[in-house]
């Protein structure tokens, strides 16, 4: 396996959140994890970063279990960018952008010119460069996101993990953001794996949808495959028309209304 | 990195301030170990401090100035250092800029491990910052574990800090009453202030604070990256767990050193990292030098106008630093805005 998740089980107290769940992401691919909230999909994702950790199972990357990697050499191969930021507020986005660096430094040593030319061309992908010295706290939030992304790219990595990219921003700046993923995955071949709560986006900008319910994955596959009314009433509860985009040949959906007190109306 | 990009640029370098707030209190540093020295019921003057430090006779500025007032600016000085780069730790460990040795109660702790050694072992007063150290390690232990679920709580935290701060001086003043004999040999730590700090307490603590300040220049990078929170800290390769356990470690060091040649001293902690930071930001490579040179100077001017503001008496630097402290304590208490997301 290249990279994905093998027989997972989380549980919070008596809670349990996932129930032995394998997953395989496709290398290349643009995968998004959809489900209601609390289904687990961003805990899933947390076992990477540590913040949550699994009863059982675990991730892997190359057939190996990412813990059995040094932490700076898995920093290397895969990024993760936490859904809440928090950094102190005066640090400017540059600094912010070379703290991608980390897992390469040595010890005792600054960053090396070589660094100076990856910080610059990811700050240049982003479209940051006019607010390179800028403090974090006087940014919008699209461009704060795309500096956090612009760090992540610092890294290098083969695979970059979002934790619901495009929450708390206005839709111009959503799409701005998933446009820039989709950018780093056609440009640079990197495997994205992200969470996403607009299905309408995630059926658009991902080659591959994952849907989680009950602890378990309930559905995956292409966003055709995925996003069809069957899976909307029986995954998120609401009944729904879905239509196909003649121009992206994606699938989406317009609701009607929700399900669980279908009995109760008309 | 920033260099690279200043060339391309031709512009100013952002960080050019920065170093500039460094160098000024580097300069402050030097002019108060002067300054400090020069004044007293004696008054000397540059001229004859200078001398009094390279010449060795029996004159009376050498008796003053060598055996007395010099050694005591140092150890004033050390104790600021100290005092200062443990704040500026602590306040990366928690992630909480209200954490300080004295607010999270590390004073009392390690007040009361170095009274007990003092106790166990009352020939061996050199045994005293180890006693302290270790009392310094086991608080902050105690309050990050009270304290931390994912970033530190400050109610939490300061309530506790207070909690185990009453605690451990109640301990403290057991000790006191019922083993003052054995007690006498440690005045500064006893007293808390730098009245009587020679040669002794310097050498005393200078190897421990030596020791913490040498491994706070290796610091800076991870620090940065801590300060960016636990998922992304941990994401980026930083093992932050232990990490963090290394820093309680370095900054009890720091304390510990600190406390065992002045006893408590609050506020240092807190207060200087706090206007370091308003003056040069939070990334560690600027903040660990200010704060630094800062705590240097703050301790040992406000030790000097403790020494001469009343003579012939005098107010130990602990109280002096409080008439400061207290307020700007309550201040940040009132003003502090959610300063992270």
């Amino acid at each position: 396996m290249y990279f994905g998740f093998r027989g997972i089980t989380i549980r919070f107290g008596k809670k349990t959140v996932l129930e032995d769940v394998s997953l395989e992401i496709p290398k290349g691919k643009i995968v998004s994890l959809i489900g209601q909230n609390g289904c687990g999909k961003s805990s899933l994702l947390k076992t990477i970063s540590k913040a949550v950790t699994p009863r059982s199972g675990s991730a892997v990357y190359r057939d190996k279990e990412v813990k059995r990697y040094p932490p700076k050499v898995l920093a290397q191969k895969i990024a993760y960018l936490a859904q809440v930021h928090t950094s102190p507020p005066d640090i400017d986005v540059r600094t912010l952008v070379s703290y991608g660096r980390y897992p390469y430094s040595k010890f005792g040593r600054g960053l090396t010119a070589q660094d100076g030319v990856i910080i610059d061309r990811a700050i240049e992908m982003t479209g940051l460069r006019g607010l390179q010295t800028q403090a974090l706290s006087t940014l919008s939030g699209g461009e704060r996101q795309r500096a956090w992304i612009a760090m992540a790219i610092c890294q290098e990595p083969e695979i970059l993990i979002l934790d619901e990219p495009t929450t708390y921003l206005d839709i111009s700046y959503q799409v701005e953001v998933l446009e820039l993923v989709r950018k780093l995955n056609r440009e640079m071949g990197i495997t994205i794996v992200m969470v996403l709560h607009d299905l309408n986006l995630a059926a658009r900008y991902s080659d591959c949808l994952i849907a989680i319910k009950n602890s378990r994955i309930c559905a995956s596959g292409t966003p055709r495959e995925v996003l069809t009314e069957e899976n909307l009433e029986r995954i998120f509860e609401i009944e729904a028309q879905v239509f196909e985009d003649a121009r992206h040949g994606c699938p989406w959906f317009i609701p009607i209304q929700t399900t669980f007190h279908k009995g109760e109306a008309t | 990195m920033t260099a690279v990009s200043n060339l391309k640029s031709g512009k100013k370098s952002p960080y050019f301030g920065k170093i500039l707030v460094i160098l000024i209190f580097a300069a402050a540093s030097a002019v108060s170990v002067f300054v400090c020295v020069g004044i007293g019921t004696v008054k000397f003057s540059i001229a004859e401090i200078w001398r009094a430090l390279w010449i060795d006779d029996d004159s009376t500025a050498r008796l003053l100035i060598w055996n007395l007032r010099f050694p005591r600016v140092l150890v004033g000085g050390l104790v600021g250092i100290c005092l200062s780069l443990s704040g500026c730790i602590l306040q990366g460990v928690m992630r909480n800029t209200m954490a300080s040795p004295s607010t999270i109660g590390v004073t009392g702790g390690a007040s009361f491990i170095g009274y007990l050694t003092l106790v166990a072992f009352p020939a061996y007063a050199y045994l005293l910052p180890i006693g302290s150290i270790v009392g310094a390690f086991v608080t902050t232990m105690l309050i990050y574990a009270l304290a931390y679920q994912k970033g530190v709580s400050p109610v939490k935290m300061i309530l506790s800090g207070m909690a185990v701060s009453a605690l451990f001086s109640a301990f403290n003043d057991i000790i006191k009453t019922f083993f003052a004999d054995s007690l006498g040999n440690a005045s500064g730590f006893l007293v808390g202030g730098l009245n009587g700090a020679g040669w002794d307490s310097f050498r005393m603590i200078l190897p421990y604070a030596a020791a913490g300040m040498f491994v706070c220049l290796f610091l800076p990078a991870k620090m940065n990256i801590l300060m960016l929170g636990d998922e992304t800290a941990n994401s980026l390769g930083l093992r932050t767990e232990r990490f963090r356990l290394f820093l309680i470690a370095v900054s009890s060091l720091l304390a510990g050193a600190a406390i065992s040649a002045a006893g408590l001293i609050s506020f240092v902690g807190l207060v200087v990292p706090h206007i370091a930071r308003l003056l040069v930001g939070s990334d560690y490579k600027y903040l660990f030098p200010a704060s630094a040179l800062l705590g240097f100077t703050l301790v040992t001017a406000c030790d000097t106008v403790g020494r001469v503001i009343m003579p012939p008496g005098e107010i130990p630097v602990s109280i002096i630093l409080s008439f400061i402290g207290a307020p700007f304590f309550l201040y940040l208490l009132r003003t502090r805005k959610k300063d992270r997301e």
